[in-house]
């Protein structure tokens, strides 16, 4: 089985009004991402695309995870759905060129979800039949 | 996000119809000072000082509008509502300069009527032949004539003039306008049916002319045409907003759900001057987008973006995506020093960098606020 608590390194790619809120309200009462997290804000889901992505494997992270506000809750209105279109494209991308997809996740969430947030990226690890399979 | 800053509580309400006073009547009894504005004349056509606006600086919360003619310094307000109203006029009749034929819609005329109910006119009324004209130079769509019968209906019970109505295309396949047009035809009221008319208006009235018939009329009753407020497009050169092509104010973006808020925020449209639709609609519209305002005004604060879109002219292909992709519609062509290209109107953009994202030959970028100040100061 894979290691539940996996520590290589993680870029979180997020929407600052949802999951930056989320990491402020999460810093008031004393919590924080684990260090192995890389926190990148973006203004809006929408101003993700698919270099930024690649750009942060690029920079060494094993695993990015893509997070935007909930659906109809974008202040850009069709931010969420611009984010979840260009990671599924850059998921493309990364099994063509030999990169597995679970490495890249994508997740929406409202400001108050901060404990889901800190949930996730601790259950971000590799599916069990891929690690039995490397086992 | 930038750090708060302190809304200014006061609201300023632009506009002198119903809007305009409903609106500031709102505000009031929210317990905000309110600054009126008629913006009456276009500017530079005189007129009182004070009573239009020239121009409109800031952001949300804090902006600093400048009135035509006033020598004294801008006045600052939290936000703006523009409640110009709308203009409800005869349509489609050129009535030549000097003729004494009166042309009414028919709610004036049904409220012209219930004014002069008074004996000695109550006579005049029974003696004037009146034409109630449909269908010119256009149909007249079904609820404009079922209204219009309506107000007949009212003239019929309170007056009782000759009346003659005129119509091309009349489909009676409503059971209201069934109704309307049996129980008019019942009291007396002539229905003419033409395929071309003619109106002349001379000394003794107005002449129609069809194919089959010649009648003089001396009051001339026309379905109301609906047109935008007189001076939409000179206040939204002069504040930042948008006028649609129909030449009513226009709300920044129909998928926006809660319409009323503009390219610029904090600036907003309420009722006639945006929206086509039932005074009932209208009022509720001016309520809906006070509540915004008000919530805005309590709210205290308000954030500017840390960053804003910028556009490099030089490298602008003029693809349009941006303009398509921007939700905020803040992104419009503009030829400056001979080169057309995208440019972000930043009063309008929030920063969310979409445009970035999309941009095929990466020619926007997100630039500090503080920078974008920069720049304009130089």
């Amino acid at each position: 089985m894979s290691d539940a608590r996996d520590t290589s390194p993680l870029v979180l790619i997020g929407c600052q009004r949802s999951a930056g809120a989320a990491l402020a309200r999460l810093a008031d009462e004393g919590r924080a991402l684990p260090a192995h997290v890389q926190w990148q804000s973006v203004p809006c889901g929408g101003n993700i695309d698919e270099l930024m992505i690649l750009e942060a494997f690029e920079i060494g992270a094993e695993r990015v995870m893509v997070v935007s506000c909930a659906a109809g809750a974008c202040n850009s209105v069709v931010g969420d759905e611009r984010a979840r279109r260009r990671t599924a494209a850059t998921r493309e991308l990364l099994e063509a060129i030999g990169i597995e997809g679970w490495r890249l996740r994508y997740e929406t969430m409202a400001p108050n979800m901060g404990a889901d947030l800190l949930r996730w990226v601790d259950a971000f690890v590799a599916p069990v039949e891929e690690s039995v399979g490397e086992a | 996000m930038s750090d708060p800053r302190l809304i200014d509580p006061r609201v300023m309400v632009v506009g002198q119809g119903e809007d305009a006073q409903r609106a500031a009547a709102l505000a009031e009894a929210a317990g905000c000072a309110v600054v009126r504005v008629p913006h009456t004349g276009a500017n530079g056509d005189g007129g009182a000082s004070g009573a239009r606006i020239a121009g409109v600086d800031g952001y949300v919360g804090g902006f600093s509008v400048r009135l035509a003619g006033a020598d004294e310094a801008p006045v600052g307000v939290g936000a703006i509502v523009m409640a110009l109203g709308n203009r409800r006029m005869p349509a489609g009749v050129d009535v030549p300069k000097g003729s004494h034929v009166p042309v009414m819609t028919p709610m004036a005329w049904a409220e012209k009527v219930r004014r002069d109910l008074r004996e000695e006119y109550r006579v005049a009324w029974a003696r004037r032949r009146v034409v109630v004209l449909l269908d010119h130079p256009s149909d007249t769509p079904k609820e404009t004539a079922a209204e219009t019968l309506r107000a007949v209906q009212d003239v019929i019970a309170l007056a009782h003039p000759g009346i003659y109505a005129y119509y091309r295309n009349l489909q009676v396949d409503t059971h209201q306008l069934e109704r309307l047009t049996r129980e008019t035809r019942e009291a007396g009221v002539v229905y003419c049916r033409y395929d071309q008319v003619e109106l002349a208006f001379g000394e003794d009235g107005v002449t129609v002319t069809t194919e089959e018939s010649q009648r003089l009329g001396d009051l001339l009753v026309v379905p109301e045409a609906i047109h935008p407020p007189v001076y939409a497009g000179d206040l939204a050169a002069r504040t930042g907003i948008r006028v649609g092509g129909d030449g009513f104010l226009q709300d920044v973006n129909m998928r926006h759900v809660g319409a009323g808020e503009t390219v610029r925020r904090g600036i907003y449209v309420a009722g006639r001057c945006h929206l086509d639709a039932d005074a009932e609609t209208q009022a509720a519209d001016v309520d809906r987008v006070m509540a915004k305002v008000l919530a805005l005004v309590a709210g205290g604060v308000a954030r500017l973006p840390d960053e804003f879109a910028q556009v490099a002219s030089e490298e602008c292909i003029r693809c349009l995506t941006c303009i398509r992709t921007c939700p905020h519609g803040a992104i419009e062509l503009r030829t400056s020093e001979e080169v057309t290209a995208a440019h972000v109107v930043p009063e309008a953009c929030w920063g969310c960098g979409m445009c970035v994202a999309n941009c095929p030959v990466r020619a926007i970028t997100l630039v500090p606020a503080a920078e974008l100040v920069e720049q304009e100061a130089v």
